[in-house]
């Protein structure tokens, strides 16, 4: 009810401005439509440039913007315009009238024509491939039947080749082979209207594969709806990034900026179980089980509808005959998973271990905050998920014969189940040749790892047991490399002698 | 063989897109030789032909579109990731070998070894006498040569150095052979270049140190690969990936550049060093 009320005063004021643009706001507000006079056209823009600032509009030989600062994933209200050519002339926000545009546009519209603008491409790009335009989108959709809505899909990334969409995530790609900047058919998708959210699986390169998954909203879904879906922004950067891909949604009555589905990663950390069967549960996702017999410092990664409720996450112990699942060995809840997000799930501590009174299983859930922005160092957050070791220090060994541990601050104290600053903590660009000591002691393990690059971002898990019984893995540090695209990767790191 | 087969094989599959004429790759100065070598064994010099011209010219053309890989003596720069990111495009960094940047002065001269702080004040212009050079032995102006401005040798120097501008006194030459060619033949002479410039000339590497207490560390295969020489660095090759992808060309050529069987007898040949084995830990 909040967001309707805080919708409807937004759209309020909107109209009530001469820009008339329409923020961002969930998944309820719309362009407005005008009463057409006789002759006249419908134009209305959508700021489809994830990498790029606000804009001025101007149309015609206007000294004035015909709508000002408009900024990413917003779209204008509908103006009138007559029909016959048009100039449409794109500044950045702020620039005077007399500066060059960024992009000039001429088009024709015939009477009754809807043309949806859409400014997508990279600002400032000189590669043809990129670089930053304006696309006029006539607006035919086919009569929506009854119980559907009509998507048509318009291509606004500039980084996603031969993409195809599977509306409901059930294999079937409805539009497939679309190039950066196309639109599949004006008529539309007919696409059942739905009280609930639908999963979209977005395909793309050659060979076609499934690249990502998106929720769309029930409130976009609705019947009549005629519904642009925009996929925007890169898969190059991490998906919670501004720039990142994402779908804008604009219809009749629909505005939203959808994220990427949140994607887990399941890293098993138990020093003595062999293999850990892994299940999840929820809404929208029922019951699965995503890993079978995972090994210490396996990655599994599955990506997941968004859900402010989390999901249940169910351990066994893998080694089950075929007869019986293996014992439970932890449940534990997410807790909410955003859109856009990626999360790190390490479960650590000791199976059935009650004789000795080591620490059960845990599960801690890790949210990537690592700093996006680049800068000439790599970023590594420690993560302390070895339940029998007292607080340590994460440091390492300069280069050179015989250095001293050197602590690296903020890596200090880590007891059990905490985290090192969100952001991550530069490391320069030297082999970093980790090493764990107990706080307070002059005694180290020395790991040998080499260097983080400039782009790296770097999970470090302190893993293990520190007092291995028989049969267990002993220290360990789990390098997880949080990728900005494609899978992330865990490398297993022992200390030399073992 | 096995390797020859392959390369075989790929530069085949290149011949149906090669172009009348090669296309021309630019890149590092300093792998200019190594490069080269590498487009010729893997005979590619009908589809490729290396310019050199520095690492921020092989920088550029990746930004630009006009290239897929590009040969640089240091990592992209910060603000080249964030383009190549917003054009979709993931940079891939190869290493395909190390080098140390060398500070150097005729090889008759008795200085044997500088801190960094001290060589920031030579190339800075605080310090501009050699009587303010401790272990100079002697007195005089201190004449200071640096590479151009595309010169990744010398974005890696002045990162390692902590060097923001030069100062007014240093001379900025065309390339390292200039540079050698300068300090081995003038007494007041110091200038820097990755290793394989001092043999052009009769100079010295000088010992460096991280402050003036030491350790003071001479370039060597050892410290390079460990990093204990402060002035060691990565030689790349920067590629894109995900929104674009190399040529065909480019492709063959980054498969004999990343392959270490193939790519380190020419680092060696140039004068560079091979990253560890694989088992040993592989490339820092």
């Amino acid at each position: 009810m909040d967001r309707l009320l805080r919708s409807v005063v937004v759209s309020w004021l909107a109209c009530t401005t001469l820009v008339g643009c329409v923020e961002l706001d969930g998944a309820a507000v719309s362009g407005r439509e005008l009463g057409l006079a006789e002759g006249d056209a419908q134009l209305r823009l959508v700021h489809a440039s994830a990498t790029s600032g606000a804009f001025d509009i101007y149309l015609g030989d206007g000294e004035a913007p015909r709508w000002a600062a408009i900024t990413f994933a917003s779209v204008t209200d509908y103006v009138a315009v007559p029909a016959g050519a048009v100039q449409i002339a794109v500044r950045p926000a702020g620039a005077a009238a007399s500066t060059a545009p960024l992009f000039a546009l001429g088009t024709s519209l015939a009477e009754g024509d809807r043309v949806t603008l859409v400014a997508d491409g990279v600002v400032g790009s000189s590669v043809e491939a990129v670089k930053f335009r304006v696309q006029a989108v006539a607006e035919a959709f086919a009569p929506a039947e009854p119980g559907t809505l009509r998507v048509r899909f318009v291509q606004a990334s500039h980084a996603l080749q031969n993409a195809g969409y599977d509306v409901g995530a059930d294999g079937t790609v409805e539009v497939a082979g679309l190039a950066p900047f196309a639109t599949s058919e004006p008529a539309g998708l007919a696409v059942p209207a739905s009280p609930k959210p639908v999963q979209l699986a977005v395909h793309a390169g050659t060979p076609n594969r499934r690249l990502t998954a998106f929720t769309l909203p029930a409130t976009a879904l609705t019947e009549g709806e005629e519904l642009l879906v925009i996929p925007t922004g890169v898969p190059a950067v991490v998906p919670r990034d501004p720039r990142g891909l994402a779908l804008l949604l604009v219809g009749r009555g629909t505005l939203a900026l959808v994220r990427q589905n949140p994607t887990l990663y399941l890293l098993p950390a138990i020093p003595n179980a062999a293999g850990v069967d892994l299940h999840l549960f929820g809404a929208l996702l029922g019951g699965v089980q995503v890993a079978d017999e995972a090994g210490f410092g396996s990655l599994t990664a599955v990506q997941v509808p968004a859900n402010r409720s989390g999901y249940g996450l169910l351990a066994l112990d893998g080694a089950a005959d075929a007869d019986t699942a293996g014992a439970p060995l932890a449940f534990a809840l997410t807790g909410t998973l955003e859109a856009g997000e990626r999360y790190l799930v390490v479960a650590s501590g000791f199976r059935g271990d009650c004789a000795s009174a080591r620490p059960g299983v845990q599960v801690a859930v890790i949210r990537d905050q690592f700093a996006t922005a680049q800068t000439a160092s790599g970023r590594l957050r420690a993560v302390a998920a070895a339940a029998d070791a007292p607080a340590l220090d994460l440091g390492r060994f300069p280069p050179g014969d015989n250095t001293p541990f050197t602590s690296i601050a903020g890596l200090d104290g880590l007891a059990y189940g905490a985290t090192s600053l969100a952001e991550g903590t530069e490391i320069p660009a030297v082999p970093l040749n980790p090493a764990l000591r107990p706080t307070g002691t002059d005694t180290a393990i020395r790991f040998r790892f080499g260097s983080l690059a400039s782009v790296d971002r770097v999970l470090a898990v302190i893993a293990g047991a520190h007092a291995p019984a028989a049969g267990d893995v002993g220290p360990r540090l789990v390098m997880v490399k949080a990728a900005n695209s494609g899978a992330w990767t865990a490398q297993v790191v022992a200390p030399p002698q073992q | 063989m096995k390797h020859l087969v392959i390369g075989a094989l790929v530069v085949a599959g290149t011949a149906s897109v090669a172009h009348a004429d090669p296309a021309q790759l630019r890149g590092s100065d300093t792998l200019y030789g190594a490069i080269t070598d590498a487009v010729n064994q893997s005979g590619l010099s009908a589809e490729i032909q290396y310019l050199g011209g520095g690492s921020g010219t092989g920088e550029a053309a990746l930004r630009a579109g006009t290239q897929g890989i590009a040969p640089m003596s240091r990592a992209l720069s910060p603000a080249a990731v964030e383009d190549l990111l917003n054009q979709g495009v993931t940079p891939v960094a190869h290493v395909i070998g190390l080098d140390g940047v060398s500070v150097y002065v005729k090889a008759s001269e008795t200085l044997a070894q500088l801190d960094i702080p001290t060589v920031r004040a030579i190339f800075t212009c605080t310090i501009t006498d050699w009587s303010a050079v401790t272990g100079s032995g002697k007195s005089g102006p201190i004449a200071v040569f640096r590479r151009n401005d595309d010169s990744g040798t010398t974005d890696v120097f002045k990162s390692l150095v902590g060097i923001t501008a030069f100062g007014s006194c240093v001379t900025p030459l065309a390339t390292t052979v200039a540079i050698a060619e300068e300090t081995s033949t003038n007494p007041a002479a110091i200038g820097y270049s990755g290793l394989s410039a001092e043999r052009l000339g009769a100079n010295k590497p000088l010992s460096i140190g991280r402050t003036a207490a030491g350790p003071f560390v001479a370039p060597s295969t050892s410290s390079i690969r460990d990093f204990s020489y402060p002035l060691a660095r990565r030689l790349y090759v920067n590629a894109v990936s995900d929104g674009r992808t190399p040529s065909a060309a480019e492709e063959a050529l980054l498969f004999n550049l990343t392959d270490r069987s193939f790519m380190d007898p020419i680092i060696l040949a140039n004068e560079f060093v091979t990253c560890l084995p694989d088992e040993d830990g592989g490339c820092p």
